[in-house]
């Protein structure tokens, strides 16, 4: 601490007590090293003209007499994540939700990863198939995206960063410990991870993180790297897995990182003069695909790959990245041929590089292109992608006369991701999720895609709650309980393709009778069909015909139940996530989705009167959950007032459980 | 001529230059095109031509040929003309104008047959796709690119080559239009007029529409609308707002004719129009209402109870008609009707039922 920050400090103590005077004098004394051999400090402390301020501490602790505070931790956790982008936010609340004490530890100070303000990259996920239309995720990473749209209709990156984290902290079971990096793991002898060591910024303490489960969602994956985890980088030769887009050799190339940068219009004419560090950028011999329009919003083929150590060489690359990404305004700016640049200036530049690609690990099985474009049908499917195979070139920026990309294919539907691909081969309680899971580079191409990562995410925190519920390693839940981890997963919303839920606790399946006061479209008893979207031109649902409506269930028999839970609709044929150009067209919305339901009411028939049992006037999410006390029925009623605009409700699942 | 495309016939021509602006009028119109924008109208004329008596008989509009998706298209003025209730009639292109496909190869003659089909087809695939969904699209990083390759409709759909011009031409033809259409032909005929359409095939609804926006309630357009319903049952659902919003006579007429041609397929929507109507209803209709619920499915029966309740329209006939129901075989509506029943004054026999049927199910209440 300097001198005069200590000054400061003293001067906030001391005004607290609202006693400010001299005493700064002798105090400033102390940190000088100088003077403190010649100080008497009893002497100083008989005058007490320190406030509550105990002056020997500093001196102690700057001569080495008293030692500096001990800040080692240990703590204990059911579930461990690592990593606070889409995959690690995904995994910790769900892992949280389904019983587990969950710690998330991010290393820098915001939530959100490659999609935070410090990088803001759009958190797609599969946008639009070959059918033009998205097949949107829905689950927790829609949750977060419709909490977005809530709380920051402004479009703001800066308040998408608290969006996150008041999405996270609200949530009970789970801790946050942001500027907290985890360093290395620390092994059991039968080499299970036991703790994650990990060093926290900003308070330097060490904390020791014990847990049963591991999941590393960090990218680079460091922590199951340390553990002894296997993994790869670069690509893969076509012939290993049969891979069309793959190189006939393999070698070390991985795709690079980028800093994106942001411009506004300024009203006036706005020079622009690079930074010393900025590298010219030759457009004359740049592939025609190296897009400079629009320029607005950056250029995210500004890339730098690497052959070799991606993560060791980092620092050195983000200096040259910086110095590419001014390189390109500057060519916008001063070439002459971009006049209406003339009245743009920076407004942000990323000092951290979004990086796409490092560490694979390897799990029991490695998803690879066949899988994809043969779209494999898994027995452990958990989650899916759909974004296109969109391999950058090899050399990014340093290679101008390749394009940017290849979009090598794209899909016709989604495809599927198998559990498997999700923990380690040898280390038994590591799980993941992210771009650093168990696939080629070519499979990476497509699933490194947030809102895919997000799915994986909340695949493996459901798993590893599963693992300490029934108290066995991820392998064995892979094995013998996948029905479990699908159901749940499905029952929380999120949507495995060609998986209908099958849950035989759900108390619907057992009902006589459910229908609609109204039908516009769809059919009440496919609220019950295990499918919550419709899919392959088929209908899996009900809509009303206009508002009030309501859905009425019948049993036969008397029913305990104590929990609701419904799906409404929020057109997963539109996506809504947050975009740095707020786009608004037909497949890219800014706004709350009309479709959803915004206020309803649930009734039981209890001795043959109507009752009500819970309200919701401003609903948020698509997954609408009632839990009561327990009650005997033998009917209830879903009562739907209003949507957000749309004039008919629509639901996908109705279920019931005691 | 009606319903074909005239292509440089000198007829057409004649047209597209001869018209006198006597027998025309303008609306100036604001319509949403789905290959323009969803949200934002686009302004445009919409051009009556009346007959004779100075009612419409045709109108047109001219518009671009296409909203072109790919930025490859060849883009020309045509005029679209649909008949007095907005159905398609004919498409004119001007003297020399020449409908191109990709790679600006001209139309056939084949290829006009089938856009004539296409734009004939109310219910074309066409209808529920999305600009974005005809091409297939791959998506950069950054801002999403459009690559124009893939088509992904079914062939029967476009003419090949020419699919953004069959789409955008479906679009005009089957837009709002045709709603602004109805309306400016619904304004200038009379109630007298509407209800002589009334019994023609294919102006049912029309008319009924029409007669509903101008209050046209008479006991003898009321008739005539029953008539409609009852040779085409389909009809009721168009009908429902007019007979919401008739005097009271008309609606207590209305109602009990209703009733009495009731299909079963019309059952719940007649029922839920009861449920919610404001109009009062009398407890005849009740008595001749009541009969029915020996046939009503559970989800009738809960309405039809529910209609009772709201009503307060509980009569000894009526009660009379729905004990029976305490031993329907249908358990969940025997359970339905003892609730219903439980909740009112019952004769000592009614009561004495009601109480064996707890005794028997309790367990199951
Ligand atoms: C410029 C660019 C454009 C891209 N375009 C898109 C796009 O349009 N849409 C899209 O969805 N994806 C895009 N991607 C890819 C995508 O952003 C990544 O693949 C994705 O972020 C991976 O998600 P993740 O959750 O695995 O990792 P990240 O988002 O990287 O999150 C991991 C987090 O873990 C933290 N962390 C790392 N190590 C540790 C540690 N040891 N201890 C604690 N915390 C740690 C990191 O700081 C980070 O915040 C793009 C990437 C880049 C760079």
């Amino acid at each position: 601490m300097t001198r005069r920050n200590m000054k400061r400090r003293k001067f906030f103590k001391k005004s607290v007590k609202g006693t400010l005077g001299a005493s700064m004098i002798p105090l400033s004394g102390f940190s000088n090293p100088a003077e403190k051999t010649r100080t008497d400090y009893n002497s100083i402390n008989t005058e007490t003209p320190f406030g509550n301020t105990d002056p020997k501490q500093w001196h102690q602790m700057g001569s080495g007499k008293k030692p500096r505070p001990d800040r080692r931790k240990t703590v204990t956790y059911d579930v461990a994540v690592i990593g606070g982008g889409a995959a690690g936010m995904c995994a910790a609340i769900s892992a949280a939700r389904n019983g587990s004490k969950v710690v998330l530890i991010q290393d820098r100070p915001i939530l959100g990863g490659n999609s935070s303000s410090e990088i803001r990259v759009h958190l797609n996920g599969v946008n639009h198939l070959r059918n033009g239309l998205p097949e949107r995720e829905t689950g927790i990473i829609e949750e977060i995206l419709l909490h977005n749209r809530f709380h920051n209709p402004q479009d703001s990156y800066p308040v998408w960063d608290h969006v996150l984290y008041d999405f996270i902290t609200k949530e009970e079971n789970l801790d946050l410990k942001l500027n907290t990096t985890a360093i290395r793991a620390i092994l059991s002898d039968d080499g299970t991870i036991k703790a994650a060591y990990c060093w926290q910024l900003t308070t330097e303490t060490e904390f020791t993180i014990e847990a049963n489960m591991f999941i590393d969602c960090s990218g680079d994956g460091l922590l199951g790297a340390t553990a002894g985890a296997l993994y790869r980088t670069g690509r893969e030769a076509s012939s290993e897995f049969n891979e069309k887009y793959a190189p006939n050799e393999a070698d070390g190339w991985q795709m690079g990182s980028t800093v994106l940068l942001g411009s506004k219009d300024m009203g006036k004419p706005m020079p622009f003069e690079p930074p010393h560090f900025t590298l010219k950028y030759d457009a004359e011999k740049s592939h025609k695909e190296r897009q400079l329009k629009p320029f607005e919003l950056g250029f995210w083929w500004v890339e730098l790959g690497s052959d070799e150590d991606i993560i060791g060489e980092f620092e050195d690359n983000k200096h040259k990245l910086l110095g590419y990404a001014y390189g390109v305004w500057d060519y916008m700016k001063n070439s002459g041929k971009f006049p209406e640049t003339e009245n743009y200036a920076l407004d942000w530049v990323s000092s951290l590089p979004g990086k796409r690609e490092s560490r694979r690990f390897i799990g029991d099985y490695i998803l690879s292109e066949p899988d994809l474009i043969g779209n494999k049908q898994f027995d452990d499917a958990v989650a899916f992608g759909g974004w296109s195979l969109d391999e950058h070139n090899p050399g990014g920026i340093e290679n101008l006369s390749e394009p940017p990309s290849y979009f090598h294919e794209d899909f016709e539907e989604p495809y599927q991701i198998p559990f498997r691909s999700l923990y380690s081969k040898n280390v038994p309680n590591l799980l993941f999720a992210g771009r650093n899971i168990s696939q080629t580079h070519i499979a990476l191409s497509s699933s490194r895609i947030m809102a895919t990562c997000a799915l994986e995410g909340q695949a493996v925190g459901t798993a590893a709650a599963l693992c300490v519920k029934k108290k066995i390693l991820p392998r064995t839940l892979g094995e013998n309980h996948i029905n479990d981890l699908q159901e749940q997963l499905i029952r929380d919303d999120a949507f495995i393709p060609n998986r209908p839920a099958n849950d035989n606790t759900d108390l619907l399946k057992s009902a006589a009778l459910i229908f609609g006061s109204s039908t516009s479209s769809g059919d009440a008893k496919l609220l019950k069909d295990g499918w919550s979207r419709d899919y392959h031109d088929k209908k899996h649902h009900w809509q009303s015909d206009g508002l009030p409506a309501h859905v009425q269930v019948e049993w036969e028999d008397r029913v305990s139940i104590s929990k609701l839970e419904i799906k409404c609709d929020t057109n997963v044929k539109r996506n809504l996530m947050l975009r740095r150009d707020s786009l608004e067209n037909d497949i890219y919305t800014t706004k709350i989705p009309k479709e959803m339901l915004q206020s309803l009411d649930i009734e039981a028939r209890i001795n043959g009167k109507w009752v009500n049992i819970k309200s919701i006037d401003k609903n948020k999410t698509r997954l609408i959950k009632f839990n009561f006390d327990t009650i005997e029925t033998t009917a209830i009623r879903i009562n739907l007032k209003s949507t957000y605009g749309a004039q008919h409700a629509k639901l996908f699942e109705v279920r019931c459980y005691s | 001529m009606k319903n074909l495309l005239h292509f440089i016939t000198s007829a057409c021509l004649c047209l597209w230059v001869g018209f006198n602006s006597t027998d025309e009028i303008k609306h100036s119109l604001q319509i949403i095109h789905k290959g323009i924008s969803l949200t934002k109208p686009v302004i445009c004329t919409l051009v009556e031509v009346t007959n004779d008596n100075a009612l419409p008989h045709e109108f047109y509009m001219d518009v671009e040929s296409v909203v072109c998706g790919d930025n490859q298209c060849k883009i020309d003025v045509v005029r679209i003309y649909w008949d007095e209730l907005g159905r398609f009639n004919k498409l004119v292109l001007p003297k020399d104008v020449h409908l191109e496909k990709a790679e600006g190869i001209s139309f056939t003659d084949k290829d006009y047959n089938k856009l004539n089909d296409i734009l004939k087809n109310e219910d074309s695939p066409l209808q529920d796709v999305f600009k974005d969904e005809i091409v297939g699209t791959v998506g950069g990083e950054g801002v999403d690119a459009m690559s124009g390759e893939t088509i992904l409709l079914e062939k029967s759909a476009y003419v090949k080559g020419a699919v953004w011009t069959c789409y955008s031409l479906w679009h005009w033809v089957h837009g709002d239009i045709k709603q602004h259409i109805k309306d400016i032909t619904g304004k200038s005929y009379s109630k007298q007029d509407l209800r002589l359409l009334l019994k023609q095939k294919d102006y049912q609804a029309f008319a009924i529409e029409q007669l509903t926006k101008k209050e046209g309630y008479s006991k003898q357009t009321a008739h005539v609308i029953l008539n409609a319903i009852e040779t085409d049952p389909s009809l009721l659902k168009s009908s429902l707002p007019y007979w919401e919003n008739a005097p009271k006579s008309i609606y207590a007429f209305g109602s009990e004719e209703l009733l009495s041609m009731l299909k079963p397929t019309n059952r719940m929507l007649f029922l839920t129009s009861i449920l919610q109507t404001q109009q009062e209803l009398s407890p005849d209709f009740f008595n001749q209402l009541t009969p029915l619920v020996s046939e009503f499915t559970y989800q009738e029966i809960d309405i039809f109870l529910n209609i009772l309740k709201e009503k307060q329209m509980v009569t000894n006939n009526i009660i009379q008609s729905l004990v029976p129901l305490l031993k329907a075989e249908n358990f969940i509506i025997s359970r339905r009707a003892y609730y219903f029943l439980e909740g009112i004054d019952l004769s000592k026999e009614n009561e004495r039922k009601t109480s064996n049927f707890f005794e028997k199910w309790k367990d199951r209440l």
